[in-house]
């Protein structure tokens, strides 16, 4: 997503407190010299006294706009950020929004949260089952092919063989 | 590879544990190819803190895959490292012939394991077992009168003798050793093959002018003569004249059977191959009765190592029992002994195993009350020892203990699959009784009885192991009362250098290690937990032999020349009074090349070396060849040398009982009675005085009709 283009001698140190991750295919170009910008694509050229707003212009770039999903339990009904998501599961036809430490009924579809999600970094892992990958801790792959997620709130899911490839995919495996 | 195909269970066992851990590599590759994956993506979502269980979860994963090559290892590793479980906890005790076959089946089992070839005389200490094709001599039927022909008894000479005479030059003060010439100031006692011989030499009354034979007892060694007796060597004290001698059985019968045959095998090999068993006879002589036979004891067995401390006499044999004969009775090996015709046989329960030890024979160690004639006895079933220490209070006998990996009966190895180490059994002498108190373990072997000494408790103990180059390694243990080592100095010597000769002196330690050049160290030992070098000297040639002269100088003999090599005989003295600068103070060398032959008997027999300091004289046999026109001339003699420890060695003289003879007379030992100088050969006493040894004053023939 960015590419960065300082001094060889500061790049290092200028990554990492930008906490960046360069990728090969990149939309933004980050750089202190405005010699090196590129045509085509997004150029923030910053001094490095500014380095803390860039990161947080980076926060803003990554997260996008917040986007709210609606979901109700038994204290009522509530706005929660899709981000505080751990994920979202189909129980009996109903949908719940799992967050750390509570479940929201949820009155839209899964695949119409898939839909609407899918610039959020969450995956469909199982017909039933869509994860934020941000909210996953560790992956375990089990013996009989599938997937064990164990997330944040230390609950396990399963990433089902037929959804094994585009998970991989998502993580630019 | 041949291993694992000759241990199929265990290359099994090994492909299993590869599977699972290839298994576990890829499953460990394929988490941490996902997680990496899912960090990198949730750092691209900037997310603070990404993954808290990956290392813990790595970390366990890369556990499950090793245990089990770790725990191959381990068990592997255990399997094919020697038990070192304290001997004390693995003393067994016997109680029938059965359990000794078993023993043996037992310990051969994993000796032989991985050979093809049947083991025991090459395993045991490079012994050979001869074949024991006869039965047991029976004891009670060879005592009923003399065993010797006794020849030329004049009449006694009642006159007392000095009190001033040269003792057997022992190790340890008050622990006597058996010796081939004896003075008691009054008699010189000598043995010449099958003869031995009491010359009156010395009275108060005549001097030496008495010198005269007194009396001859001349045994049979005939082969096939039941009554054989082969002397091996005499104490004396104020009460008894002790001869003690083997008497093989050999089995006659069947080598004149087979004489009549073509290839007949010549009678020495064929007896030297084919003795049937072995006794060890002791002979007491009172010698307040004009030397009247008081007491007879056999014991079965053969000779290892005898002493005797006052009025007791202690004796160790050693029986092997020919486990390669299918009719072997055991019975006929066990301890037996007999005092004036009174047979006494062990029973097993009296027999101790120390396992580890190669169970080919039973050491027996006797302890005799020759006041009594009472008979202590101590039966270890075990290896055959070879070196024998006695302090004052304990015996130290060595041999060899052999641990076995724990597997061995699981795993085949083409490689032996035992290790060995020394094995020093401890029996306590008391007053005539002795007691197995435990055995001790090093590495390495000592080289001979005075690589060992008990000062304080503590025994020290000098080993080698390794014969050649840089697996060599000269160590010095310090072992408690209860042979635990206390401390060890290991690497001493230059690299690829042995041990050729120790003395232990109080609180120090001499040691003389070679290979080139002769490093001579003084070790500090007087605090047990800590022994140090405290010096070292490095002079050409090396001693085989030290003998401590007083706290300051100790006397070295052994091999040099006059060009820096080892052709000669060298007699140093060492100057030890400063402890961390040892130097040579004098030395004297004859060097071989000067001869045709020469040789000193000295430089492995420290009881034919005479030292004096009260009448400052060093005496030692010396022999040499010559090769003249006339053909060959052959010289024996002693050597004289004055020792002065301010002034050094002076010349006294070279005594000899012929010159340039044809017929070998050798001059093997010389005493000193008074201020007289007494020289032994197998034909001749000979006796000058001290100041002027060569000058013979008085001489008698010791040859008998």
């Amino acid at each position: 997503m960015f590419k960065l283009k300082v001094s060889k001698s500061e790049h290092k140190i200028i990554k990492e407190r930008l906490n960046l991750v360069e990728t090969i295919n990149y939309d933004y170009i980050l750089t202190d010299d405005k010699e090196l910008i590129e045509e085509g694509k997004i150029n923030i050229v910053f001094n490095s006294a500014e380095i803390i707003r860039v990161t947080n212009l980076l926060d803003l770039i990554v997260k996008g706009e917040e986007l709210n999903v609606i979901g109700s339990n038994e204290f009522g009904q509530k706005s929660v950020e899709s981000r505080n998501f751990h994920y979202f599961i189909v129980e009996e036809d109903d949908v719940f929004g799992v967050l750390s430490n509570t479940r929201l009924l949820i009155k839209t579809k899964l695949y119409e949260l898939e839909e609407l999600l899918k610039h959020k970094n969450f995956i469909r892992i199982s017909k039933y089952c869509l994860v934020n990958i941000g909210k996953i801790d560790y992956i375990k792959p089990a013996l009989n092919s599938k997937l064990d997620l164990l997330l944040k709130n230390s609950e396990h899911l399963e990433v089902n063989r037929g959804y094994l490839k585009d998970f991989k995919k998502a993580l630019e495996i | 590879m041949l291993f694992l195909i000759n241990n199929p269970a265990i290359a099994f066992i090994l492909l299993v544990v590869i599977g699972f851990t290839v298994l576990m590599g890829t499953k460990i590759f394929e988490e941490l190819k996902l997680n990496n994956a899912l960090s990198l993506k949730q750092k691209q979502m900037r997310i603070s803190n990404p993954m808290k269980s990956f290392k813990s979860r790595i970390a366990l994963l890369t556990s499950a895959a090793l245990a089990p090559v770790a725990a191959l290892v381990i068990v592997v590793s255990v399997a094919l490292s020697p038990q070192t479980t304290p001997l004390d906890s693995q003393l067994l005790e016997v109680s029938s012939a059965d359990e000794i076959y078993e023993i043996y089946r037992d310990f051969q089992e994993k000796m032989n394991l991985s050979n093809d070839y049947t083991t025991q005389g090459i395993r045991d200490g490079m012994v050979f077992e001869r074949s024991f094709t006869g039965g047991f001599n029976t004891f009670g039927t060879t005592t009923d009168g003399l065993l010797y022909d006794s020849v030329g008894s004049s009449e006694q000479n009642l006159d007392t003798g000095s009190d001033d005479f040269s003792d057997t030059n022992t190790q340890v003060i008050g622990v006597d050793e058996m010796d081939n010439v004896l003075t008691d100031g009054k008699y010189i006692y000598s043995i010449y093959e099958n003869k031995v011989q009491i010359s009156l030499a010395y009275t108060t009354v005549d001097g030496p002018e008495v010198l005269s034979l007194y009396r001859t007892f001349v045994f049979s060694n005939d082969y096939c003569d039941s009554e054989q007796f082969i002397p091996q060597g005499m104490y004396v004290d104020d009460n008894y004249f002790i001869i003690i001698g083997n008497q093989y059985n050999f089995n006659c019968e069947e080598y004149f059977e087979e004489d009549t045959r073509i290839d007949a095998i010549e009678p020495w090999n064929w007896f030297y191959w084919n003795p049937s068993s072995s006794n060890i006879k002791v002979l007491v002589f009172d010698k307040t009765k004009d030397f009247e036979l008081q007491d007879e004891y056999l014991m079965n067995g053969y000779f290892t190592g005898t002493r005797k401390i006052d009025n007791n006499l202690y004796i160790i044999t050693n029986n092997r029992i020919p486990f390669g004969d299918e009719d072997v009775d055991i019975d006929y090996y066990l301890s037996e002994y007999e005092v004036n015709g009174q047979v006494t046989r062990a029973s097993y329960d009296d027999v101790i195993y120390i396992e580890g030890s190669s169970p080919n024979s039973f050491t027996t160690f006797y302890g005799i009350d020759l006041d009594t004639t009472q008979v202590d006895v101590e039966t270890i079933l075990g290896d055959h020892g070879y070196n024998l220490y006695v302090s004052t209070e304990n015996m130290y006998l060595v041999g060899s203990v052999y641990y076995f990996y724990p597997m061995v009966d699981v795993i085949k190895l083409d490689e032996p699959v035992f290790d060995s180490k020394t094995a020093i059994m401890k029996v306590e002498i008391d007053d005539g009784k002795v007691e197995y108190k435990g055995t001790g373990l090093v590495k390495g072997h000592p080289l001979n009885q005075f690589s060992m000494d008990e000062y304080n408790g503590y025994l020290r103990i000098t080993t080698t192991t390794g014969w050649w180059g840089e697996g060599i390694n000269n160590r010095l243990y310090i072992l408690d009362e209860n042979l635990n080592e206390v401390a060890v100095l290991e690497k001493l010597g230059k690299p690829g250098e042995l041990i050729k000769s120790t003395r232990f002196v109080g609180d120090y330690a001499y040691l003389v290690t070679f290979q080139q050049i002769d490093p001579f160290y003084v070790i500090n030992l007087s605090d047990p937990n800590h022994p140090f070098i405290e010096g070292e000297l490095l002079i050409p040639g090396f001693s085989t032999y030290l003998q401590p002269l007083n706290e300051d100088y100790i006397l070295g003999i052994g091999f040099g020349d006059k060009y820096g090599g080892t052709n000669g005989l060298k007699i140093s003295i060492y100057d030890i009074s400063d402890k961390s600068n040892p130097f040579v103070f004098d030395e004297i060398i004859f060097d071989y090349s000067e001869f045709g032959w020469a040789s000193s008997s000295v430089t492995y027999n420290h009881k034919d070396l005479l030292v004096s300091l009260s009448k400052g004289i060093i005496a030692l046999p010396f022999s040499t060849y010559n090769w003249t026109d006339s053909g060959r001339s052959y010289n024996s003699g002693i050597l004289v040398y004055n020792i002065n420890l301010e002034t050094g060695f002076t010349f006294n003289g070279y005594v000899t009982h012929d010159t340039d003879s044809e017929e070998e007379i050798y001059v093997y030992k010389s005493k000193f009675i008074s201020d007289y100088f007494y020289t032994i050969s197998n034909k001749y006493i000979k006796v000058s005085t001290i100041t002027n040894t060569e000058e013979i004053l008085y001489s008698t023939d010791l040859i008998v009709d």
